[in-house]
C-alpha cells in the first residue's frame, strides 16, 4: 500500500468511526421506527344537539257545566303531611277542578280530616313526607267507598311516604323510576307513553310525556303503560310498567309524576288533556253523605220547610246557621222535589215526609216509631233525623213531639252532638227530655 | 538526542498511534453529536395525577404537564398514570383535547389506575393505548349537574333585565337539552375515538355504568391489562425506540416552575442552578396547592407551619419572608378573586352553573 493511500485510509477512520458510532446509537436506541400517530376522528360534536318537545295550546273543554266554584263539591287539598310540593304547583289542575264548579280547601291540621272529609267531595293527596295513621287511612278508604274521589300522587324526585295511605287503598307506589334511552324528552327519565287503557281518564289521549315517573302496582286496573324500551330503574326485565292507575277502588286514582301538571310540562303531547280528564275525575264522583256529615251534604240552594207556622223562628234561625256554612236556604211551602231541602216539623206533620221517610223503612205512628234500627219507639221524648238521597238531592228530615224537642235537637244537629246519639248512616233518633 | 526526538516523533506519528487515536476522536465525536446534539438517548416522560378531582387547577397543572412531554424533544413517549372520578366539564375537555394534541406528536399510553372514571375516562380518549388492572373501575360516560326546583325562579322588581333568561341562561328544559346534547357529544367521542374496539352500543354506554378493568378490556373500553411497565414498554414500542430514560414529568415541571420563581426572586436564579433547600420548600408549596386543587383532606406537604432555618432559607431565595407574598403569585393573583368580592354590591346571589363528567360513586 503506497504511503499516501494510507494515509488517507488512516484519516478516513475519524469519520468512519464518527459515523459508525452515531448510527450504531441511532439503530440501537430508534431501531423501531418513527412514531406514527394514528388518524384522529373527526367527531361532530356540533350535530350532537337535543331540543325538548314543543308545547301545545290546550282548550279545557269540561265534561261538566261551569258553576260558580263550590257550587258543585270541594277538593280537599292534603297539607297536614309536610306534603312535599308548592301550591303553585298545583295552578293547572286547581284551575281546571274550580272551572268545574268544584271549590278547594286545604287540609292544615291532620285532627281536621274526619271533619274536612265531612264537607269534601274529593281528597287529593300530594307526595306526604309524614306517614297517614291507621285511622287517617281508615277515614280515606271510607270515604272512597262512600263515592268520594281521591287522587293520590307521588314522585320519585321527592321524598314521601304515600304508601302508608296508598296501600289502604290498594294501591303500591314502587319504589323505582322509569326511563327510555332510546326515545325522551330532554332526558332519559322523561319518558312518552302511549299504551292506554280505556277509561274516562284516558279519553282522548293519544301520548303523554312524563317527567321522571315511577311505577305503580294495584289491585284496580292501570291506566297507562309503558312500552318494550322503557325500563324500570330496579333492573327487572322489560314489562309494561303502569305509572297511572285505578285503586282497589275505582274512586281511587293514582298518578306516579307530580311534573307533567306543572307548567310548561303540561303542554307537552297530551298532557293537558290527561289533566282535564283527572279533573273531571276528581269532580265527577257522587259521595254518599251520611247523616253524621250534616251540614256539608247541603250545598248551593236548600228548601227550608216548615211543617207549620209557628216553627218560623227555628226555621229562621237554621237558614242562618246554613248561610253560615255555605248554603243559601230559603223558606218554603211546598217541596219542589228538585234541590237540596229540610224539613222541620212535628211528629203530627210527617205525613208531608212521608215518602221519604217510608222510602228508609221509617214509620211515624199514633202509636210510636218503627225504624230497622230502633223498632216500637215512643214518640214523646224523641227525636228523629232522617236522611234521604236521590240523585244528587239530599232530604233531611227532622221531627219531634214538641216544638221544644224539635229545638233541641236542631241544636243538638247544628252543634254536632247528636253524633253521640244513636245515629245509623242516614238516621238517628234522640230523647229530647 | 535529536535522533531519539526523531524517532519519539516517527513512533507517534505511526499508523498504529494516529490510527487508534482517530477512531478514538471519532467515536467520541459521534458519541457526542448522538447524545448532546442530537437526537439524544430517547425519554419516556412519566406523568403521575394520583386520585385527583379535575377542577380548574388540576386541568392547568396537567396540561402543564402534558404541554412540556409535548415540547421536551427528548421525550420520545408519554406514560399518563391517572386515577380520577373526574370533574368539571370544561376541565375534563380540556385534558381530553390535550391529550389529543400530544398523541399527534408523541406516543401516549394511560394507566388507569384504581377509578378513572367520566371526565377522566374523557381524557383517556385522547391517548393511544389504555392499560386498566383487572379491579381498576372505569366508564361513567355522562352528564351530571345541579338543577333548581321544577318551578322556574322569581326574582325580585328592583333587579332589571333585557331578556326572560337573562339571569338563569335558559329554562329548565333547555339547561336539560344542553345537559344531554353534551352527553351525546360524549358518547359520541367514546365512540368515534374507540372505532371498532367497541364492543357495546351506545345505549349501554350512555347508561353511566362503571365497569371493572377486566370489563372494561371485554367491552373494549380500554385496551390491554397491564401495568405501569407495560405502559412504559408500549410508549417505547410506539415511538420506535428500544432503550430510553424515564423522566419524571411532574418533577421537570415543578422544577421548571420553582427555578422561574427563582428567577423572580432572585437576580442570581438559573435554570441550571441546583436547587437549595428554599427551593424545596417553594416546590413543597406548589405541592401543597396541587394537594388542595385536588381536594385532598391533607395537603401533601405542608409548609404552612415552617422548619427551623425556613425564614433564613427563604430570605436567600429573594427575600420574601412572608409566606403569603410567596403564595400569592401561586394562586391567580387577581383572579380568581370570588365573584361576591368583586361585585359586593350586586343585589342578586351570582352562582357559576356548571356541567360535570364527574362520578360521585354514589352506593348503588
Amino acid at each position: 500500500m503506497s504511503a499516501p493511500l494510507r494515509r488517507t485510509l488512516i484519516l478516513l477512520l475519524f469519520p468512519v468511526c464518527a459515523v459508525a458510532f452515531f448510527g450504531a446509537a441511532y439503530l440501537f436506541f430508534y431501531s423501531g421506527g418513527s412514531y406514527s400517530p394514528p388518524a384522529a376522528p373527526d367527531i361532530a360534536f356540533t350535530e350532537a344537539v337535543s331540543r325538548p318537545a314543543d308545547t301545545v295550546a290546550f282548550a279545557d273543554e269540561p265534561v261538566f257545566a261551569a258553576a260558580a266554584a263550590g257550587a258543585r263539591g270541594t277538593l280537599l287539598v292534603d297539607l297536614a303531611h309536610r306534603n312535599a310540593f308548592f301550591q303553585e304547583e298545583l295552578a293547572a289542575l286547581l284551575t281546571r277542578v274550580a272551572g268545574r264548579g268544584y271549590g278547594v280547601a286545604f287540609l292544615e291540621e291532620g285532627e281536621e280530616l274526619e271533619d274536612e272529609l265531612r264537607a269534601a267531595a274529593a281528597l287529593l293527596v300530594i307526595l306526604p313526607r309524614e306517614a297517614y295513621s291507621r285511622k287517617e287511612s281508615d277515614l280515606v278508604a271510607d270515604f272512597a267507598a262512600r263515592g268520594g274521589r281521591v287522587l293520590l300522587i307521588a314522585d320519585p324526585g321527592r321524598p314521601h311516604q304515600i304508601n302508608s295511605l296508598a296501600e289502604s287503598l290498594g294501591v303500591s307506589f314502587r319504589p323505582d323510576y322509569l326511563y327510555n334511552q332510546t326515545e325522551y324528552d330532554t332526558n332519559y327519565q322523561e319518558i312518552f307513553v302511549r299504551d292506554f287503557q280505556a277509561d274516562a281518564v284516558t279519553s282522548g289521549v293519544q301520548e303523554i310525556a312524563l317527567y321522571y315517573s315511577g311505577s305503580i302496582e294495584s289491585a284496580g286496573p292501570g291506566l297507562a303503560f309503558t312500552d318494550g324500551t322503557t325500563y324500570s330503574s330496579l333492573g327487572e326485565p322489560v314489562a309494561a310498567r303502569s305509572p297511572l292507575a285505578v285503586g282497589a277502588n275505582p274512586n281511587v286514582l293514582a298518578a306516579h309524576d307530580l311534573t307533567f301538571m306543572i307548567p310548561p310540562y303540561n303542554g307537552v303531547r297530551d298532557n293537558d288533556r290527561l289533566l282535564a280528564n283527572i279533573a273531571d275525575f276528581l269532580t265527577g264522583g257522587q259521595v254518599e253523605y251520611r247523616l253524621t256529615d250534616y251540614p256539608h251534604f247541603l250545598r248551593g240552594e236548600v228548601d227550608l220547610l216548615l211543617g207549620r207556622p209557628e216553627l218560623v223562628d227555628l226555621g229562621s234561625r237554621m237558614k242562618a246557621r246554613l248561610a253560615a256554612g255555605g248554603s243559601r236556604a230559603e223558606v218554603r211551602r211546598l217541596d219542589n222535589g228538585g234541590q237540596d231541602t229540610v224539613f222541620l216539623g212535628l211528629y203530627a206533620d210527617a205525613a208531608a215526609v212521608a215518602r221519604y221517610l217510608d222510602a228508609l223503612g221509617i214509620y211515624v205512628e199514633e202509636s210510636g216509631i218503627n225504624a230497622p234500627f230502633a223498632p216500637g219507639l215512643a214518640r214523646e221524648g224523641t227525636g228523629l233525623l232522617a236522611l234521604y238521597r236521590a240523585g244528587e238531592r239530599e232530604v233531611l228530615v227532622i221531627l219531634a213531639d214538641t216544638p221544644e224537642g224539635l229545638q233541641e235537637i236542631v241544636s243538638q244537629l247544628e252543634s254536632g252532638d247528636f253524633r253521640r246519639g244513636l245515629v245509623a248512616d242516614y238516621a238517628g233518633v234522640y230523647k229530647t227530655e | 538526542m535529536m535522533g531519539k526526538l526523531a524517532a519519539l516523533g516517527r513512533f507517534f506519528t505511526g499508523w498504529y498511534v494516529v490510527a487508534p487515536l482517530l477512531m478514538a476522536l471519532g467515536l467520541a465525536v459521534g458519541g457526542y453529536l448522538f447524545f448532546q446534539v442530537a437526537p439524544g438517548k430517547p425519554k419516556i416522560g412519566v406523568i403521575d395525577i394520583p386520585f385527583t378531582g379535575i377542577g380548574e387547577d388540576a386541568a392547568s397543572i396537567i396540561t402543564a404537564y402534558l404541554d412540556y412531554a409535548r415540547r421536551e424533544p427528548e421525550i420520545k413517549g408519554v406514560v399518563v398514570k391517572l386515577s380520577t372520578p373526574g370533574g368539571g366539564a370544561s376541565p375534563s375537555e380540556q385534558l381530553y383535547i390535550e391529550a389529543r394534541r400530544l398523541r399527534a406528536e408523541k406516543p401516549v399510553v394511560m394507566v388507569m389506575n384504581g377509578l378513572v372514571a367520566s371526565g377522566g375516562y374523557m381524557m383517556a380518549m385522547g391517548v393511544n393505548h389504555t392499560y386498566v388492572k383487572t379491579s381498576s373501575v372505569v366508564g361513567n360516560v355522562g352528564v351530571v349537574a345541579p338543577a333548581g326546583s321544577i318551578l322556574p325562579p322569581r326574582f325580585p322588581e328592583t333587579v332589571i333585565t333585557t331578556g326572560p333568561q337573562k339571569l338563569t341562561g335558559a329554562s329548565r328544559r333547555d339547561w336539560m337539552a344542553t345537559m344531554d346534547g353534551l352527553k351525546e357529544a360524549f358518547v359520541e367521542m367514546v365512540v368515534q375515538e374507540r372505532g371498532a374496539k367497541l364492543n357495546i352500543s351506545r345505549e349501554e354506554l350512555a347508561a353511566g355504568r362503571v365497569y371493572s378493568g377486566m370489563e372494561a378490556v371485554r367491552l373494549g373500553l380500554a385496551d390491554e391489562i397491564g401495568s405501569d411497565s407495560d405502559a412504559l414498554e408500549k410508549a417505547a414500542e410506539l415511538a420506535g425506540i428500544g432503550d430510553y430514560e424515564i423522566v419524571d414529568v411532574n418533577v421537570e415541571v415543578n422544577r421548571r416552575f420553582v427555578q422561574n420563581l427563582r428567577r423572580i426572586y432572585s437576580a442570581n436564579g438559573s435554570v441550571d442552578t441546583p436547587l437549595t433547600a428554599a427551593d424545596a420548600q417553594l416546590m413543597g408549596l406548589l405541592a401543597n396547592r396541587q394537594a388542595r386543587a385536588a381536594g385532598a383532606a391533607e395537603p401533601a406537604v405542608l409548609p404552612d407551619a415552617p422548619q427551623a432555618g425556613w425564614a433564613e432559607s427563604l430570605e436567600s431565595v429573594g427575600g420574601a419572608a412572608d409566606l403569603a407574598a410567596v403564595e400569592r403569585p401561586l394562586e391567580y393573583g387577581v383572579f380568581g378573586a370570588s365573584l361576591r368580592e368583586t361585585f359586593p354590591d350586586f343585589p342578586l346571589e351570582i352562582n357559576q352553573p356548571e356541567f360535570y363528567y364527574l362520578y360521585v360513586g354514589a352506593a348503588p
